[in-house]
């Protein structure tokens, strides 16, 4: 069960990536639950750290996901990723700094998509994950994720024109 | 805007600086105070870690107030007893495990308001000066009062019992080392150093203000609650089925065989289920490629059983096991070890069962 260097294994994974388990935690379910899900994700990590991979960060994504899914009914969760968004947008909109009209529009675009949308894209653009990691993290084939995320990049840019978009909405249910 | 611009960069140049600000920190050593679960080492290279960076523990947790319970006390041996095994005990893995299930199933259990459990896990650590390290065993206990209904908060209790030399071997080492009382080791950057105390710690309630129902029991890695537990179909096929899926949902990073072995032993080991499918979960076992039996044997607190092992290639080409311990009169699994097998077999580390049963009490304050 444990390993001699366990310890230290776990604390190393642990300085490396809460980081970035809480900025995805964030982007998915918002700050209010964001701690919950960090902490949670990491005691599952320790519980099951002989099967945590050599490059663990795509593991713990799916972990936290996982967490995310089996600890908070959706609603819960939707409204407080909702009330993120919202901060996001808000905050963008009083900055004053160049390029905020472009950071605002982006955001509330973001806001406006499909839940598997937003994930595809943030996985991307603000974890940095290579579409190979991506892909394991949602669940997916690498051909479906490069699809799914080619129609959410043309819903987003459609988002991000003035409504009523001019993209398919069935397109949605897809 | 552009349409000539990337969306994804705006989008990328747009991370919120939310998403920086880092969790609340974690208190690791009470993480990692958690006993782990047995799991496949097979399938990832061990990493490679500064020599001096050996493990982080729940000492560093553990309040220093008992000075009485010296590291003399009787340390856990590695026992596998002499066979042979009683004329009546079946000489197979396969044979010790069905009639297992056939005793468990005859269980009288009809629920109850919590299910109690209390375990020891131990956990082998090496310490000393690099020149001549030895290892010593960290134990601690848990007791978990895990309510059936949601509208019951969930109650776990913890205690270190502090840390001792393994073998009679590390005894010897750890006189001619001093004697020490506690080893301190170094912490990656920006950590706390970890400090593994030979003395125990107070009895601490882990979960202030109680758990609520959800996700108190954890099986095959993902959390799990107690009406699922309760649902979990008591016929074999149909309970394979229902691991196999949790397994793919999981994402399926270990191997298919070590997770069915890892979520059944957790089955019959712990979790409150029902008599039928504890013994479900015995045939599972039973049906599993490698499994052995070792006979005879007693526990870390010297009680006996026959176990059952369960072995697959570790790192480096090291034979890694978990062993099974079953009392024989009753089908009720009395341990769990984790055990390196090499020139010297080494117990890495164990759990025991001293207790797990249904109960209508009130929990205790502390």
């Amino acid at each position: 069960m444990t390993e001699p260097d366990a310890g230290a294994r776990f604390t190393e994974m642990y300085a490396s990536c809460h980081e970035q388990v809480y900025a995805y935690a964030v982007s998915r379910a918002g700050r209010h639950l964001a701690d919950d899900v960090v902490g949670e994700t990491f005691l599952v990590a320790w519980r099951r750290l002989s099967t945590v991979p050599e490059t663990p960060l795509p593991w713990l994504l799916v972990t936290a996901r996982n967490v995310m899914h089996g600890r908070y009914r959706d609603e819960v969760r939707q409204a407080s990723l909702a009330a993120e968004l919202r901060a996001w947008a808000e905050e963008a909109d009083a900055d004053v700094a160049d390029g905020v009209t472009e950071r605002a529009a982006v955001l509330a675009a973001l806001a406006r998509l499909s839940e598997n949308d937003r994930e595809l894209l943030t996985l991307v653009a603000w974890q940095g994950l290579s579409n190979r990691e991506a892909a394991h993290v949602v669940g997916c084939s690498v051909a479906t994720f490069f699809v799914r995320l080619h129609r959410a990049r043309k819903r987003l840019e459609a988002a991000m024109e003035d409504a009523p978009t001019t993209f398919d909405l069935k397109e949605f249910s897809r | 805007m552009s349409r000539h611009r990337d969306v994804l960069r705006v989008l990328s140049e747009a991370r919120p600086a939310q998403l920086d600000r880092g969790p609340r920190p974690i208190d690791l050593a009470a993480v990692t105070a958690f006993p782990q679960e047995a799991g496949d080492r097979a399938n990832r290279r061990r990493l490679v870690l500064t020599a001096g960076l050996v493990p982080a523990v729940a000492a560093a947790a553990a309040v220093t107030v008992m000075v009485a319970q010296s590291p003399a006390t009787p340390t856990p041996q590695p026992t596998l007893a002499q066979r042979p095994t009683p004329a009546d005990t079946p000489t197979t893995a396969r044979g010790l495990l069905l009639v297992a299930a056939e005793q468990v199933a005859d269980d009288q259990t009809v629920g109850g308001r919590y299910w109690v459990t209390r375990i020891e896990n131990g956990e082998t650590r090496q310490v000393g000066p690099k020149a001549r390290p030895y290892d010593v065993v960290l134990r601690m206990t848990e007791e978990k009062w895990l309510a059936s209904s949601p509208k019951d908060k969930s109650w776990v209790f913890f205690q270190s019992l502090g840390a001792a030399p393994a073998t009679a071997a590390d005894k010897d080492a750890w006189r001619q080392d001093g004697f020490p009382a506690q080893w301190t080791e170094p912490a990656p950057k920006g950590m706390k150093p970890v400090v593994i105390s030979a003395e125990g710690g107070p009895r601490l309630l882990r979960t202030p203000g109680g758990l609520s129902g959800r996700d108190v029991h954890v099986l095959g890695g993902q959390p799990i609650t107690s009406a699922e537990l309760s649902a979990l179909p008591a016929d074999s096929a149909a309970l394979k089925a229902y691991l196999v899926k949790r397994y793919k949902d999981t994402g399926g990073l270990e191997g298919e065989n070590d997770y069915l072995f890892n979520s059944a032993d957790a089955l019959v080991l712990d979790l409150p289920v029902t008599p039928e499918v504890r013994a479900v979960a015995y045939k599972l076992i039973a049906g599993l490629k490698g499994i052995t039996t070792l006979g005879s044997v007693t526990d870390q607190h010297g009680r006996k059983g026959v176990a059952v092992a369960y072995t697959r290639r570790g790192d480096s080409g090291a034979l890694a096991q978990t062993r099974l311990i079953i009392d024989p009169r009753t089908g009720h699994a009395l341990a769990e070890e984790s055990w390196s097998l090499g020139a010297r077999d080494k117990l890495m580390s164990y759990t025991l069962v001293l207790g797990a049963a249904w109960s209508d009490d009130t929990p205790p304050a502390k």
